[in-house]
């Protein structure tokens, strides 16, 4: 039998995500709750699975218990194959070396012997920290037509925000020439996804090249994207146009996921020829008692709501108590939020407790400071915590 | 200890008063409580008791019951050893026009039993509505020294109850005395729920005798009849149980489920579950007014949902008003239409403005695929 695939992904899932401050102060970023029932890495996992691509290698190291637990077989994915499938890559020690990841591409470069296994022609590398969905078939179809060696996604972004990105300058057949990482003056718009495809034998050999510099940082956008356009190697960026969000910080995680209630910003997940799958709680369907009031929100599966919901996210299993307002907020899986309590432009992380009368965040602002919330903190009765407030729970 | 035990669930067939509900589909596979299927609370139950080799016979119309189930993997049942069995039965043993009775069934599944190592055997029917722990119902038969063990829900006082189901009377040491079937009026308060617990090697003698002599009832030639020279006990499920035969029981039993204390005994425990659909969470639009009602996931509410139970994917249009009526998946209720009182079953599509109201005693079935 042979293990010979035509692509395969590796998935980077081993960045701490530190701008998330105490959202991921135990978690891996791709594991940070998105949605009302998803997970980060549900979005580049489901988007393999759609684009029938069946082997993913998810690269981990940093908090990776719940992340790994969290995708277990790859069920949820469809992703438990007898050939190919999931698996969890963290760094491991051999006879003559055992390093930690240093970067991304030494990440995959640890992990050559993996991606030998299945002989691919092209490797699929992605990042675990975006919201989009994306077919990546298409974009293998662009690559193999073009002959590319290297092909990178990139999105339409405003001028005046191009250079908070790695900026991609193309000719008119969107062969890129040059590549800039956050430039000061931006002379094109396109952005880098962090979405590559790889002619697999040739990143493999800039793989072992890169391993022996001992000055590169051995990271894709970094090291191996320049040496490759230095060696004049073909390499097309690939235009994606829909959603696409880098949820790297608290305001952009929060503006995400309002993103989803926003009609026209794009980003829809009541998809059924593209559903993001997600691990299930198997828990009942939400309950609303006689008095509660929910508008413009999304609520989960499990959830007991028997106060005031406006403009919010409410993942699965959360209670919101009887005379409990909860506005303009994100609240993670099994929080409760006590009688009387209000929040505000405020996002709590899992079984976060708020007491009686507590008071978390302020009204939503032009100026908008979100006060978060870090898992298992729990807000006294009548406690009060200002908007922009990061609160972790004590050891 | 219920790792011994075997699991058979028997599908049983002719539910008339399920009225549309069970035309295309067993009983066993009729939507219930937003989200499951009746048989999820029996296969969960028997999972979360610790049993881990069930078998489930069906007989017609069971493309929605294997679909439903498929390897069992739901309920950790796609095992190497023991897990998922089904039997999809054809015709009757002795060609009797009426199906098969829950002898013959067993008694074709005899091969099964046998080759089990269990060395207990629990026998249900598919349409319990309960989170109920069997090692209760074992505990209880082994310290009784029971031949076969009944369980039962007490005080059932509801006439509409008497047609079609066993009631038992049980002495002080709660062995069975009496059995009637099909009681004409109250004699006895104690319904059996068609749950039984018996060795395993006795059952397949039990069988087998039977099977010899044509007694192929299992109720009235089993429980009714033997009840004098074996000893047989009956079992008092104190959890919450809920029988569905019929479509008034149907829509109580849903209904049930908007009070917290009934919606804690069957879910706050051990889990129960069901097929995933990978929906998305529910949207609750500008207007939507939700009041006592339970949503499941991957709904659209643009409307009014008052006291009622709304299954996945449904669409609920602006203006629509809901109430007291459970909506089954996939259907959608068009703007400004009016829905009281009625049981839709999947993909039915009410129209804009349209009025849909049955009586509060007598709720109006809309077949599956319906549009109005």
């Amino acid at each position: 039998m042979t293990t010979k695939k035509e692509c395969i992904a590796m998935l980077l899932a081993g960045g701490q995500g530190s701008r998330l401050g105490v959202l991921t102060k135990n978690v891996a970023k791709p594991a940070v709750p998105f949605g009302g029932k998803y997970r980060i890495i549900d979005f580049p996992l489901s988007n393999c699975v759609n684009s029938g691509i069946d082997t993913v290698g998810v690269l981990t190291q940093y908090q990776p218990l719940e992340l790994n637990t969290y995708i277990g077989n790859g069920q949820p994915w469809d992703l438990d194959r007898t050939r190919g499938g999931v698996a969890i890559l963290p760094p491991y020690m051999t006879s003559t070396r055992g390093d930690w990841y240093k970067g991304t591409a030494n990440a995959v470069c640890q992990n050559i012997n993996f991606v030998d296994t299945y002989d691919p022609d092209y490797v699929l590398v992605l990042s675990g920290d975006h919201i989009y969905k994306m077919n990546y078939d298409w974009m293998l179809k662009e690559h193999k037509e073009k002959g590319a060696d290297c092909t990178i996604a990139v999105i339409d972004v405003p001028l005046e925000e191009a250079s908070r990105f790695g900026i991609m300058n193309t000719h008119d057949d969107n062969r890129i020439y040059e590549f800039e990482e956050k430039p000061k003056n931006p002379k094109s718009t396109k952005a880098s996804m962090g979405v590559y495809i790889f002619n697999w034998q040739v990143l493999r050999r800039y793989l072992i090249e890169d391993e022996r510099d001992e000055n590169s940082k051995n990271d894709f956008g970094h090291d191996i994207i320049p040496k490759m356009l230095a060696d004049n190697l073909n390499m097309f960026a690939y235009e994606y146009k829909g959603y696409w969000k880098d949820v790297g910080t608290i305001d952009s995680l929060w503006e995400a996921n309002m993103d989803i209630l926003r009609k026209g910003s794009g980003l829809i997940l009541h998809d059924e020829y593209w559903r993001i799958y997600a691990r299930n709680p198997a828990l009942p369907p939400q309950y609303v008692a006689k008095g509660a009031k929910v508008c413009h929100s999304l609520v989960a599966e499990g959830c007991n709501i028997e106060g005031e919901v406006v403009n919010s996210i409410i993942f699965y299993g959360v209670t919101i108590e009887k005379g409990a307002v909860v506005r303009d907020s994100i609240i993670m899986p099994g929080s409760i939020i006590k009688a009387g309590a209000t929040i505000d432009c405020s996002i709590l992380a899992e079984h976060v407790i708020v007491n009686e009368g507590a008071v978390v965040g302020e009204a939503i602002s032009p100026d908008k400071k979100i006060a978060v919330l870090g898992s298992g903190v729990v807000i006294a009765p009548n406690g009060k915590i200002p908007a922009g407030e990061m609160l972790a729970a004590d050891e | 200890m219920m790792k011994e035990t075997l699991g058979i669930i028997l599908v049983q067939e002719r539910f008339n008063a399920m009225r549309e509900l069970t035309m295309h589909r067993t009983i066993a596979s009729v939507p219930f409580g937003g989200r499951y299927r009746l048989i999820d609370f029996t296969l969960s139950s028997l999972v979360n008791s610790g049993v881990r080799e069930v078998g489930i016979s069906t007989r017609s119309n069971f493309y929605s019951l294997m679909d439903h189930i498929g390897s069992g993997k739901i309920w950790d049942l796609n095992r190497k050893k023991g897990g998922l069995t089904v039997f999809p039965q054809s015709g009757s043993i002795t060609g009797s026009l009426a199906g098969a009775s829950k002898v013959e069934t067993l008694y074709s599944m005899l091969d099964y039993i046998k080759r089990s190592r269990a060395k207990y055997v629990l026998v249900c029917d598919s349409n319990i509505v309960g989170n109920i722990d069997y090692n209760k119902l074992l505990e209880y038969h082994i310290e009784k020294h029971a031949y076969l063990t009944v369980a039962y829900q007490k005080d059932v006082f509801d006439p509409s109850r008497f047609h079609g189901n066993a009631f038992l009377e049980t002495d002080e040491n709660g062995r069975v005395i009496d059995v009637t079937i099909d009681q004409g009026i109250q004699l006895h308060s104690k319904m059996a729920l068609g749950i039984y617990i018996i060795e395993r090697e006795l059952l397949e003698f039990l069988i087998s005798q039977c099977m010899a002599h044509n007694k192929l009832d299992f109720e009235r030639n089993i429980l009714q009849e033997m009840a004098d020279d074996l000893d047989i006990y009956g079992w008092c499920c104190d959890e919450y149980v809920e029988k569905v035969d019929s479509i008034e029981t149907f829509h109580n039993a849903n209904m049930a489920l908007l009070d917290p204390d009934i919606r804690n005994d069957l879910f706050m425990g051990d889990k129960i579950y069901t097929k995933v659909r990978d929906e998305m969470p529910t949207q609750h639009g500008e207007n939507a007014i939700v009041e006592n009602s339970m949503i499941a996931d991957g709904c659209i509410i643009e409307g009014t949902v008052e006291n009622s139970i709304i299954f996945r994917s449904v669409k609920v249009g602006k203006g629509a008003v809901i109430r007291n009526s459970i909506i089954m998946q996939s259907s959608e209720i068009g703007e400004d239409a009016i829905v009281e009182n009625c049981i839709t079953d999947k993909n039915v599509v009410i129209s804009n403005g349209m009025k849909i109201v049955g009586a509060p005693n007598y709720p109006l079935v809309i077949a599956k695929g319906s549009k109005i």
